[in-house]
C-alpha cells in the first residue's frame, strides 16, 4: 500500500509492501514496536534506534521524538484520490484567518474593519506568561472582520481577525 | 537550626528547597494552589497546604494566607524560592512582624537592589561601574527622547521595579521610542504593580556574567565565583554555565570584590547574585537579585557549596564557615532550563498534559524538576518545568555530557526547550565560547539543521503506525484491504513488546 505523508509542508511517499518498505522511492529498512497500553514507539530504521511517542488525534498522528513534535497526516492512495476530486471543486478561498497562536489575553486590538493593513503591519497584541506578542500582517489587505476585543482571553486557534 | 520551615514557593525551586531542608534535618511545608496538588513539591514536603485557586493573586501571591499556612504549621522560617515574593520588600517585612523568619536578605536591602534606579546610585557611590543611563525613572515619552538622545540610539527600556525580561524594550531609533515606552510602561505595570522605567544605553554584544555571593549577619560577606548566562531570548536566560570560558582568576577576583563591594553597600544578607554585562574586558553592573537564582545549581556543581542550605543556615543564625578551596572552581557545569515554550513557533508557550516523563541520570547529570506524569501545564505560572545540570571535568566533557542527557530525556505532550538545547550543543561558536547575549539571533538556524532527519522518521513511522491500525482493525467497507498478512509486515513483535504482552 502507497501512503502519502504530509509533515509540515513536505510530502513524502511511503510504499508498504509486507516486510519491504520505501520512502519516496528510496528503500530503507525500518521496523517499529509498540508498549502495549502506551503511546510509547521504538523505531529502528537505517540502523539507528529511536524511542518516540505516536499517538493519534483528530488532525493527524501527533509524532513526538527527542523532543520534536510533528503532527503528521496519512492518506492512502484511495483517500488521497478522493480528496484531490473534492479539492478541484472547492473554490479558491480569498480571505485568511488571522488565528491565535497561544492561548492568552488580548492586550491591545490595533486595526478596525476595513482598515488597509501593509505587510508587517501590528494587527493584534496579545500576553501570555506576562509577556506581550504582536501579530503582524503577513502582507497587504483589508480587515475584514474583528473578532476579539481588549481584555479577552483566547484559546490557542481562536479565530482574532479575517483579512481579506 | 529552624525545627520548621514554610515554603512559599512552587515547582523545581519549591522542590529544592524542601530537598535542603530535608538534608538539614528541617521539616518543610509546602504550600499549593488547586492545579499543583500533586505536583513533585507537595508530594516530596512532610506537610502541605492549600492555599487556593490556581491564580497567582489568590495563591502564591496572597501574603494572608501564606502567613496564615505558617502560623497553622508552626512553621518557624519561609523560604520565598525566586519569582512570585522573592523580592517583595513589604512579604519580607510581614514575615517578621508576624514573629517568623524570612529567609532572604533584609527589606530594606531588597528596596534598595529592587528599585533599579536606587541600585545605580548606591553602586556609583561604591565605585562598582555602570552601564550608562538616565539618572532615574522617565516620566513622559518626551523626557525618553530627550534622554535617548543624549546617550545614543540603541537604548534601552527597563522597568525600575523588575527584572527577567517585563517591562524592558530596545529601542533602535527615535521612530519606535514612544510606542516602546508605552508598552515598556503598560507591561512594568502588569507584572510588578509599578509601571515606572529608566532607560541604559544598549551595549552591542556583551556577555552576561554574574557573581554568586554569600553574606552572613556577622559580617561575612564572600563570593563563589561567576556564572557565564549569555544564552537568552528576550532577556530570559536559557543556557548557564560555570565558569565562564573568558573570566580567568585575576578577572574573576576584581569582579568578585566588586560584587562584594556592591552587597556591603546594601547591607546585604543572605545568598545574592551581582550581575554585569561583559564586553571587551570590560564590566558594568546591571543589577543585583536579592534571592536564589534559577541557574545556582552550577555554582553548587564547581564549589560544592550547598546554596539553598546556607540560605536556611545563615536565616538560623549560622556563621559562614566555608573555606575557599585554592583549586576552586572544580570542573565545568552547564544548566538548561527545559520550558514549556516550543522553540520550532517562536518559543510560544505550549501548555498540554504530561504524558509520560523520562529523566536523565547517569554519571555526572543533575535533574530538578517540578514536574511529574500526569501533570498539566498550564497558562498560570512561568515556563519553566525543570532544570537540567550537568557537572564533568572540563568544557568539552560538560557539552558532550549535556548532549546524551538531554538525548535521554523524553517528555511527551508537551512542546519544550529541549531540541534547543540539543542544537546549542553541536554548534560550533557555543562549543568554542564565542557566544553574547545576542547568540539566538546570530543563529538563525539553530534549528533547521538535521531538521529533516526527523522529519522522515516521523513521516516513516506515522505511515507504518496507520498500517498497523488499519491491519488492528481490519479493512472496514468502502476502504482497500491492507496487503499481506499480520506475519509479513514490517511489524514485529520484539523481545521488549513480549515481556509486557506474553502471548
Amino acid at each position: 500500500m502507497r501512503y502519502f505523508v504530509t509533515v509540515e509542508d513536505r510530502e513524502y511517499s511511503v510504499e508498504i509492501d509486507g516486510a519491504a518498505m520505501s520512502v519516496d522511492g528510496v528503500p530503507v529498512a525500518a521496523e517499529l514496536a509498540s508498549l502495549p497500553g502506551t503511546d510509547r514507539r521504538h523505531l529502528r530504521m537505517d540502523d539507528r534506534s529511536v524511542s518516540l511517542f505516536g499517538r493519534l488525534q483528530p488532525d493527524g498522528w501527533l509524532v513526538e521524538l527527542e523532543g520534536r513534535g510533528f503532527v503528521v497526516r496519512v492518506e492512502d492512495e484511495r483517500a488521497r484520490h478522493i480528496r484531490d476530486l473534492a479539492s478541484a471543486a472547492a473554490p479558491l478561498e480569498t480571505h485568511r484567518e488571522v488565528r491565535a497562536p497561544m492561548p492568552g489575553l488580548i492586550v491591545k486590538v490595533e486595526v478596525e474593519v476595513g482598515q488597509e493593513v501593509e505587510q508587517g503591519d501590528g494587527l493584534i497584541v496579545m500576553e501570555a506568561m506576562k509577556m506581550e506578542n504582536e501579530l503582524r500582517a503577513d502582507s497587504s489587505a483589508t480587515v475584514r472582520e474583528v473578532r476579539v476585543e481588549p481584555g479577552q482571553t483566547v484559546n490557542r486557534d481562536d479565530l482574532l481577525v479575517v483579512l481579506e | 537550626m529552624f525545627e520548621k520551615v514554610l515554603v512559599a514557593n512552587r515547582g523545581e525551586i519549591a522542590l529544592r528547597v524542601v530537598r535542603a531542608c530535608q538534608e538539614l534535618g528541617v521539616t518543610a511545608v509546602a504550600v499549593y494552589s488547586e492545579p499543583d496538588e500533586f505536583s513533585p513539591h507537595v508530594l516530596t514536603a512532610e506537610e502541605a497546604v492549600p492555599i487556593g485557586p490556581a491564580s497567582a493573586a489568590e495563591s502564591y501571591l496572597d501574603i494572608d494566607r501564606l502567613l496564615e499556612a505558617a502560623r497553622s504549621t508552626g512553621a518557624e522560617a519561609i523560604h520565598p524560592g525566586y519569582g512570585f515574593l522573592a523580592e517583595n520588600p513589604e512579604f519580607a517585612r510581614r514575615v517578621e512582624a508576624a514573629g517568623l523568619v524570612f529567609i532572604g536578605p533584609p527589606a530594606a536591602a531588597i528596596l534598595a537592589m529592587g528599585d533599579k534606579t536606587e541600585a545605580r546610585a548606591r553602586m556609583i557611590e561604591a565605585s562598582v561601574p555602570v552601564v550608562p543611563g538616565s539618572a532615574g525613572p522617565i516620566a513622559t515619552s518626551e523626557e525618553a527622547r530627550d534622554e535617548a538622545g543624549r546617550l545614543g540610539y540603541p537604548i534601552l527600556l527597563k522597568a525600575a521595579a523588575g527584572g527577567g525580561g517585563k517591562g524592558m524594550r530596545i529601542v533602535e531609533s527615535e521612530a519606535e521610542l514612544e510606542r516602546a515606552f508605552e508598552a515598556a510602561t503598560r507591561e512594568a505595570g502588569q507584572a510588578f504593580g509599578d509601571p515606572r522605567v529608566y532607560m541604559e544605553r544598549y551595549l552591542t554584544a556583551p556577555r552576561h556574567i554574574e557573581i554568586q555571593v554569600l553574606a552572613d549577619s556577622a559580617g561575612h560577606t564572600i563570593h563563589l565565583g561567576e556564572r557565564e548566562c549569555s544564552i537568552q531570548r528576550r532577556h530570559q536566560k536559557l543556557i548557564e554555565e560555570a565558569p565562564s570560558p573568558v573570566i580567568d582568576s585575576e578577572t574573576r577576583a576584581r569582579m568578585g570584590d566588586l560584587a562584594v563591594a556592591a552587597a556591603r553597600a546594601v547591607g546585604y544578607v543572605g545568598a545574592g547574585t551581582v550581575e554585569f554585562m561583559y564586553e571587551d574586558g570590560e564590566f558594568f553592573f546591571l543589577e543585583m537579585n536579592t534571592r536564589i537564582q534559577v541557574e545556582h545549581p552550577v555554582t553548587e556543581l564547581v564549589t560544592g557549596v550547598d546554596l539553598v542550605g546556607w540560605q536556611i543556615r545563615i536565616a538560623a543564625g549560622d556563621e559562614l564557615d566555608l573555606e575557599v578551596d585554592p583549586g576552586w572552581p572544580t570542573g565545568h557545569s552547564i544548566e538548561c532550563r527545559i520550558s514549556g515554550e516550543d522553540p520550532f513557533q517562536g518559543f510560544y508557550p505550549s501548555t498540554g498534559r504530561v504524558e509520560s516523563l523520562d529523566v536523565p541520570t547517569g554519571p555526572g547529570v543533575r535533574w530538578d524538576g517540578g514536574i511529574a506524569r500526569g501533570f498539566e501545564v498550564g497558562l498560570h505560572y512561568d515556563p519553566l518545568l525543570a532544570k537540567l545540570i550537568v557537572h564533568a571535568p572540563t568544557r568539552g566533557q560538560a557539552i558532550v555530557r549535556m548532549r546524551r542527557a538531554l538525548r535521554e530525556l523524553q517528555i511527551e505532550g508537551i512542546r519544550t526547550t529541549q531540541p534547543f538545547h540539543l542544537a546549542v550543543m553541536d554548534e560550533p561558536d557555543f562549543q568554542q565560547g564565542r557566544m553574547s547575549i545576542r547568540y539566538i539571533e546570530d543563529h538563525p538556524d539553530l534549528l533547521n539543521d538535521g531538521a529533516a532527519d526527523w522529519q522522515v522518521r516521523a513521516a516513516t513511522a506515522a505511515a507504518v503506525l496507520l498500517e498497523e491500525e488499519r491491519r488492528r482493525t481490519g479493512a472496514s467497507p468502502g476502504r482497500p484491504a491492507v496487503q499481506g498478512d499480520s506475519s509479513s509486515t514490517s511489524v514485529e513483535r520484539t523481545a521488549w513488546q513480549r515481556a509486557f504482552d506474553p502471548r
